[in-house]
């Protein structure tokens, strides 16, 4: 028996997605970055205000587990809920970059 | 504790946790969880430098993400290899080892591994590497208790016998 058939013997035989989370990941990369975006703005904006998950949770009326949800970068968000949260924290989480209406003027960035 | 497959005849994984199917999908959910990440860049604030932590979970965030794009083609393309993207562990060792201790790296992010064959790995854990040295911070040093104790588990399982040295040297 050669050395990788005897490391074979003790591979379980259970199958794994793991394959399968990593191309589901790939196809929703696009909106999960700015989900995480979002996630890490929320996550600061709390620290930075002395805030708790809870506190977000109460002002919002939602429950902690759903802000827990939030901040961990998975969610996709509506845009009801981004202006929700931008209320509740204060903040401005998206800025529409807006298309020149005259050539070469710059246009403005996104503050995520 | 289990070995499970990831990549057929290729990439295979520890699994310590029920919670997780294997080892390496707790490290990728772990390293795509923003809540994850920041509590532990908060953790380690001390070995971030000048760097803040929104700027170090974004950079780790396209890490991972490379990190995923290279284990598909490497896994998936014939033309490619593991071996392109594992290294040994230790720098010094220029020739190969029976179960040599393994690590695949992108700026930060580690997977640490235990080559059985070419092109064969079996992941052990992995780690968001902020020191130079791993014996330097206890999630790294409990990395390398991982690829000892993977290394030893082989030996007690005849992974590695006097037979399969031979087979190697030949």
């Amino acid at each position: 028996m050669t050395n990788k058939e005897k490391f074979l013997t003790l591979v379980s035989e259970q199958n794994t997605s793991t394959i399968l989370n990593i191309h589901a990941r790939m196809e929703n990369r696009s909106w999960l970055k700015h989900s995480q975006k979002i996630a890490l703005k929320v996550l600061a904006t709390l620290k930075e205000q002395g805030l708790s998950q809870k506190d977000l949770a109460e002002r919002m009326q939602v429950s902690p587990q759903i802000i827990n949800r939030w901040v961990k970068g998975q969610e996709n968000f509506t845009l009801e809920t981004i202006g929700k949260i931008e209320k509740a924290l204060g903040i401005q989480i998206f800025t529409i970059v807006e298309t020149a209406t005259t050539s070469n003027l710059p246009g403005r960035k996104s503050v995520l | 504790m289990k070995i499970v497959p990831i990549f057929a005849k290729k990439l295979y994984s520890f699994c310590y946790n029920e919670e997780y199917e294997s080892e390496l999908e707790r490290l990728l959910d772990c390293w795509t969880d923003i809540t994850y990440l920041f509590n532990f860049l908060e953790e380690n604030k001390s070995d971030l430098g000048s760097r803040t932590i929104s700027e170090m979970t974004i950079d780790i965030l396209e890490d991972v993400d490379y990190i995923e794009d290279r284990l598909i083609q490497l896994c998936s393309d014939d033309n490619e290899n593991l071996d392109f993207f594992f290294k040994s562990l230790y720098n010094q060792e220029y020739q190969f080892i029976p179960l040599s201790k393994q690590k695949g790296r992108k700026d930060y992010l580690r997977l640490y591994a235990i080559r059985i064959d070419c092109n064969c790995y079996v992941i052990t854990g992995g780690a968001i590497k902020l020191t130079r040295i791993m014996e330097e911070r206890s999630h790294t040093l409990l990395e390398l208790q991982k690829l000892e104790n993977a290394r030893l588990y082989f030996k007690m399982h005849g992974v590695f016998d006097s037979d399969s040295f031979n087979e190697f040297i030949y």
